[in-house]
């Protein structure tokens, strides 16, 4: 699928599984939502096939939609509608009598939907759009950036949800930009770069290529040169804190930091790019 | 068509809906206030000293002394197709190019309803309030001259002025739908969608000059829409049927669009 500007996505090729949580990640930009636009009829692909359920995604678009729930990346709904009637609106749209889903939601969201949907905050849109995707009980959710604009406690309501609807069995395909997104919920993760899928696999094997960095402050500088000594390896150092590496097993660096006078932990968010080119580097040519 | 869709984009419309028919009912009775036999002719010279070019432009000639005449010339010239011409421009744009623009078409089209069958829906809303719009007043219109000048109108003549002059919106609408239909990008749609409609009456008050200017008649489709010759040649089918035509392939071909683009929502 190309543009007229010739962006695009030109070599994608994954299949989800029945009932698992399949990642989409990629940086802003390299093709997630062009892909997921393709998924639902949006956009015709100019070469290849999308089968979602048996069934192609440009001709049977209107029949996949029975099955499916989505969130658009965008979050554009309609703004002189309140949520309640846009919500009701959809249902309609689906033919869906059965409200207990919908009213089960916005108590899990804690969503007041009574207001205009144009004097909501992002955050709320985003809910109204997530309760939209979810209260018909689809068996297929295609998700983009499904919690951006969420707070870290919605978030966490976010994945609970994710994961009760995996033990129901729903199929769940979500974009992400970010791989801490996707780590908490998902089987496993493609990675789509310039148009091109560079990468499907377990999760499970690549958090085990996954190289993390912690920043640690110590009392002293003496602290650093000791972890030195007992094997850490630490790529930048300061008076008093030092990055630390740290691939696949943990145990060997934590039971090291027994021995050292921390003061404060954290861990440093990597780009995605990072996450990839480690896998990418370790495995070589696995594709 | 979806009637859930049908009633969201009624119940979204149709307060403009009311405020262009009010005020359209509005100038409408205004005029047909102004009407007095007695003084018609002190009408008329009072308009003499007006410059002819705006009379004309304006479609303020009065062809035929009668009730229904005056009111074809003061009202369905110029005014009765002015501002519905606004109407069509904002709500074709509103029904379907404003939701490809800013992304709310993704919600409808992750409904099981056909790309069809929502752009068709969208279209019944907007034929269906151009016939309102109509039906407002000509019901108007009829009440206020049956009141005022008791059987003093011509009922065929002014049904005719008002009938044709909603094949002339039916038309112009399919024109405002398709460039609705066409583009990605809300600039396009809104640009396209507005200078083809409003051209036509600029178009209209050129050629209604006369002379050389005449020429302008074949850059407009107000040249099918001329209720003083109604009133004058009473009906004739081909305006009619040619507005229709116009309307219908327009629509169509909106829909054969709408169904095959690629939509980035």
């Amino acid at each position: 699928m190309l543009y007229s500007s010739k962006k695009g996505v030109t070599d994608v090729s994954f299949n989800v599984k029945d009932g698992e949580v399949f990642g989409y990640l990629g940086p802003n930009g390299a093709g997630k939502t062009t892909t997921i636009r393709c998924l639902l009829g949006f956009m015709k692909a100019q070469q290849g096939e999308i089968i979602i359920n048996g069934l192609d995604s440009w001709s049977d678009a209107a029949k996949i939609q029975m099955s499916v729930g989505y969130i658009p990346g965008e979050m554009a709904l309609f703004d002189e509608m309140t949520g309640i009637d846009f919500l009701h609106f959809l249902l309609q749209m689906r033919n869906v009598k059965d409200k207990t889903r919908l009213n089960e939601l916005l108590v899990l969201f804690d969503l007041d939907p009574k207001g205009k949907i144009r004097k909501m905050s992002k955050g709320m849109k985003q809910k109204v759009g997530l309760i939209a995707a979810f209260m018909h009980d689809p068996l297929v959710y295609i998700l983009d950036e499904p919690s951006s604009g969420l707070d870290p406690l919605m978030q966490q309501v976010f994945v609970n949800l994710i994961k009760e609807e995996r033990k129901r069995g729903k199929t769940i395909l979500m974009s992400s930009h970010s791989f801490e997104e996707v780590d908490k919920t998902c089987d496993r993760i493609a990675m789509i770069r310039d148009g091109k899928i560079v990468l499907v696999e377990d999760i499970d094997i690549v958090k085990q290529h996954r190289r993390k960095i912690f920043t640690v402050s110590v009392s002293n500088p003496s602290e650093i040169v000791k972890m030195k000594q007992l094997g850490i390896s630490v790529i930048f150092e300061n008076d008093h804190f030092a990055d630390v590496e740290v691939m696949g097993d943990f145990k060997p660096f934590f039971d090291a930091l027994k021995q050292i006078d921390v003061v404060d932990l954290n861990v440093k968010t990597q780009r995605l790019e990072d996450v990839f080119l480690q896998f990418y580097g370790k495995e070589g040519d696995f594709r | 068509m979806s009637i859930p869709l049908f009633k969201a984009t009624f119940k979204t419309n149709w307060k403009l809906l009311l405020m262009f028919t009010a005020v359209m009912i509005f100038y409408s009775l205004t005029i047909m206030f102004m009407y007095d036999p007695v003084v018609i002719d002190s009408m008329e010279a009072m308009l003499k000293l007006l410059p002819q070019e705006l009379i004309k432009a304006f479609g303020y000639q009065l062809q035929v002394p009668s009730y229904v005449g005056f009111v074809a010339s003061y009202f369905y010239g110029f005014l009765a197709v002015g501002f519905p011409t606004i109407f069509t421009v904002i709500v074709g744009y509103r029904l379907v190019g404003k939701m490809v623009d800013n992304g709310s078409m993704a919600y409808l089209l992750a409904t099981p309803n056909s790309r069809f069958k929502i752009v068709l829906t969208q279209a019944i809303v907007f034929v269906l309030m151009l016939a309102l719009l109509v039906v407002g007043i000509i019901v108007a219109g009829i009440i206020f001259s049956e009141m005022r000048f008791p059987g003093e109108l011509e009922m065929d003549k002014f049904l005719l002025v008002n009938v044709t002059l909603f094949f002339y919106l039916f038309a112009i609408s399919s024109i405002s739908f398709l460039a609705s239909c066409l583009f990605n990008d809300g600039k396009n749609a809104v640009l396209l969608g507005t200078s083809l409609p409003v051209g036509f009456l600029i178009f209209q008050m050129l050629r209604a000059q006369g002379d050389t200017l005449e020429v302008f008649k074949y850059f407009t489709l107000l040249t099918l829409y001329q209720p003083n010759d109604i009133i004058v040649a009473g009906y004739q089918p081909w305006p009619m049927v040619a507005l229709a035509v116009i309307g219908f392939v327009l629509y169509s071909l909106s829909f054969v669009i709408f169904k095959r683009r690629n939509l980035p929502i």
